[in-house]
């Protein structure tokens, strides 16, 4: 039997709440996998809708690594980091018919010997509050 | 639940597919490549054709031509619609999005205080105010249901005549029995003339209201607004009038598109509807116009304005007006709702 592969993503802001302009930090890894099947990872920082409406979204901060790269093969397993400054709106929202959601997502492209590619993905929602007084 | 093999009539609902997206997607692609090879190669044998004809180039030639073209269009069409649509499309579009803010100097005008997915307050469109400094746009004065009623009326005042002339030429024209071809126009003309009067009718009242009674202004403080701040209103409005009541609300509604099958449908959700102004039982005289000056706040938690492609949230300052022998008359004034920034917060909160 074979476990889908692990991936954890960790926020600078241990109660993941954060205001427009702040630096969102963030360290993601993957794991439990073959370092060979391990094809490309990708992570973005996004929003999208939720609710009644057509769902949309959008991207604010978007990286993608590959296995293979003009220097040779790299382990993409390896723990990653990336860091971007939080932008003005939209904000999070929780309404009736449209709530708004803000998340870290990383999707890896998994392909093992003779088999074809599969995706794996895991969102780490944080929320974008207003300013608040200090 | 079983599917029919064959649907006949029927109407798909929500968002399955009878095959996969990527089958779906390489017949789509084998479909129009197709097209617009066979357009190709019949474009080649018409031009071959067509120069070997001589000069004069025959009403047939030029007929295929124009059918050999819309094969090449409809192929080429098909064919970026199926690529933009795989995933070579998303990183097409995404390189694109990325890329073309480089270009947009506007954009980068705006630096960091461009609010992503927030109406921006464009002060070139909006009109300045005589009481207060902005005078608020209006956006809905049921101008969709006036337009309806006009077509409704214009569609059976058209259908009346056709009716009343045929039949008057059925009855002159007609040889030896009734048939049905004269009596049945004739049985269709009072339900027709009916609705026709009906409409009309309608129509009046509703134009009445639109016509008569000068529409009612809003001004604002300030534009654009910031939740937890307090701005003064002024509702202002001329003319001779006896006002039955006048009621003025603050509103926030999600607004929220979807498909359903075939269809997109639009709903509109209020999640804050406040009444800022009341008054009953007044005259409004051509020398005494109502000018009335009220607060409204922006609560402090409040949601800004969001503007995406199928949901969105909306502000505005609704007005609901009765006036003596009018209908009711309601009007929307947009207000847009910026979230709040280290310069909008209210002093002392800094």
């Amino acid at each position: 039997m074979k476990f889908d592969p692990l991936i954890s993503i960790k926020l600078n802001h241990a109660n993941r709440e954060y205001q427009p302009g702040d630096l969102l930090e963030c360290e993601y890894q993957v794991d439990a996998i073959k370092r060979e099947e391990l094809k490309s990872v990708e992570v973005a920082t996004m929003w999208y809708t939720s609710g009644k409406g057509d769902e949309e979204e959008a991207i604010h901060y978007y990286e993608r690594q590959t296995a293979r790269t003009s220097y040779g093969e790299i382990d993409l397993r390896e723990l990653s980091h990336f860091s971007t400054e939080l932008p003005l709106s939209p904000l999070s929202y929780i309404g009736t018919n449209l709530n708004i959601t803000w998340c870290v997502r990383v999707r890896i492209v998994v392909q093992a010997t003779d088999q074809s590619p599969k995706e794996f993905k895991y969102s780490q929602p944080f929320q974008l509050h207003a300013y608040q007084a200090s | 639940m079983a599917r029919p093999l064959i649907r006949l009539i029927g109407k798909k609902r929500g968002s399955h597919h009878s095959v996969s997206h990527r089958v779906g997607m390489w017949g789509d692609i084998a479909f129009s490549v197709t097209l617009l090879v066979l357009g190709i190669l019949a474009s080649i044998a018409l031009i071959s054709q067509a120069l070997r004809s001589g000069p004069e180039i025959s009403v047939d030639i030029w007929l295929m031509a124009l059918v050999v073209l819309t094969f090449i269009v409809f192929g080429a069409q098909g064919l970026i619609r199926s690529l933009l649509r795989s995933r070579m499309g998303d990183g097409l579009r995404f390189s694109f999005q990325q890329n073309v803010t480089k270009f947009d100097f506007s954009q980068r005008m705006r630096g960091r205080f461009k609010l992503p997915h927030v109406p921006l307050f464009d002060t070139i469109l909006t009109s300045r105010g005589s009481v207060q400094k902005w005078r608020l746009p209006l956006t809905t004065g049921q101008p969709v249901k006036t337009l309806a009623v006009i077509i409704f009326f214009s569609i059976w005042i058209c259908i009346s005549l056709v009716l009343v002339y045929y039949s008057i030429s059925q009855y002159l024209s007609r040889e030896n029995e009734l048939h049905f071809s004269w009596w049945l126009p004739i049985l269709s003309l009072p339900p027709s003339i009916g609705l026709s009067v009906w409409a009309g009718k309608f129509l009046k009242t509703q134009l009445r209201g639109r016509i008569t009674i000068d529409p009612l202004k809003l001004e604002i403080s300030e534009q654009p607004l910031h939740p937890g701040h307090t701005y003064d209103v002024t509702a202002i409005q001329g003319g001779l009038l006896h006002v039955r009541s006048l009621r003025i609300f603050l509103v926030c509604e999600e607004v929220t598109s979807y498909h359903q099958g075939t269809d997109v449908r639009t709903e509109s959700h209020e999640v804050i509807r406040e009444r800022v102004f009341q008054d009953k039982r007044f005259e409004i005289k051509p020398n005494s116009p109502l000018e009335e000056t009220f607060p409204i706040k922006i609560p402090a938690k409040a949601m800004h304005s969001f503007q995406g492609h199928y949901n969105s949230l909306q502000w505005k300052l609704v007005s609901i007006g009765r006036y003596r022998d009018m209908p009711e008359i309601q009007r929307s004034y947009a207000l847009i709702v910026h979230p709040p920034s280290p310069h909008s917060l209210p002093k002392g909160d800094r």
